[in-house]
């Protein structure tokens, strides 16, 4: 194994960096590693213009562009916010829920914004419960 | 203070003062204060490395008696992305790679974005006296397709001749 040393940007984003580099090299490389201010890429099958590939994914590197994986995290850590912005829902015991639906669900409308809160507080408990879901279902559809 | 191999003596011997501080003093000094490296504060390594790589650069100790070195490492890894990875971490040994196989002395499964402590104890055979060279590796699979990679930090690392 080859390991190629780079000074690592002030501001990167390691795992975006890895998935760059995996895209890049495909299997040649076992992975990345950052040791200070120091980015590795460690070649498995070196090849002469393994340097040059780095650099380049280096100089496209946009450290605020997240991965899926980043990206599911974050929608994951907010989810306690967008659930606790549906009016009622956050607080609501059980018998005031019910009281709620029976006092206000008259006709087709009214059903169906309470359909929507509802949805949207699954949808919250979702992405905090599995925020990997939606990548693991690619996968699966992929295969 | 370097070890003196001991030596058997025979009725009547005389214990001169060069017997007596090499057989003793020398040898109680070493036993009390025998030859330690120790390290904290270590760089973190964050890798996403599916072949085993140094966490940290070269950990030597000056063994003295040809006797064996004990090691521990202790520290925490974290895995920065959501899914499961585990983490090996392993040793080269004066130049030899990997010295527990493919799986390593320590494997640790990291879920979702959780942190995870580690130790690792291990006495290596007995070296000769001279200068050893000793550094932790780590890798790290994906389980089930997951990739993402892992920060590793070493908050102790020593090395004792026993």
């Amino acid at each position: 194994m080859q390991t190629l040393e780079f000074p690592l940007p002030e501001a990167a984003n390691v795992s975006a960096l890895d998935r760059a580099m995996r895209a890049r090299f495909g299997d040649r490389i076992s992975g990345i590693s950052v040791a200070g201010d120091v980015l590795m890429v460690h070649v498995l099958e070196p090849q002469d213009d393994d340097e040059d590939a780095a650099l380049d994914v280096l100089a496209a590197h946009d450290p605020d562009a997240l991965t899926p994986e980043q990206a599911a995290r974050k929608t994951a850590d907010d989810a306690p916010a967008r659930a606790a912005a549906i009016p009622g829902w956050a607080t609501w015991d059980e018998a005031e829920t019910v009281a709620w639906i029976e006092d206000n669900v008259r006709d087709l409308e009214s059903a169906k914004q309470v359909l929507i809160d509802m949805a949207r507080l699954l949808v919250a408990l979702r992405d905090a419960q599995w925020p990997g879901l939606a990548i693991e279902a690619e996968r699966v559809t992929k295969k | 203070m370097a070890w003196n191999a001991p030596v058997t003596q025979s009725v009547g011997t005389l214990i001169t003062p060069a017997i007596w501080n090499s057989q003793i003093v020398e040898n109680l000094l070493y036993l009390k204060s025998p030859p330690i490296t120790l390290m904290d504060s270590l760089q973190t390594l964050t890798t996403s490395s599916s072949s085993y790589v140094n966490v940290f650069e070269t950990q030597n100790i000056v063994t003295a008696a040809g006797g064996r070195v004990l090691l521990m490492g202790l520290g925490y890894a974290n895995h920065n992305e959501s899914g499961v990875v585990e983490l090996h971490l392993n040793l080269t040994v004066d130049g030899v790679d990997d010295v527990a196989g493919s799986d390593g002395y320590v494997r640790q499964y990291l879920q979702g974005t959780g942190r995870e402590p580690f130790v690792m104890l291990y006495m290596s055979d007995t070296l000769s006296p001279a200068m050893h060279t000793f550094r932790l590796r780590a890798k790290v699979i994906p389980i089930a397709g997951t990739t993402g990679t892992v920060t590793i930090t070493t908050r102790r690392f020593w090395l004792m001749e026993v």
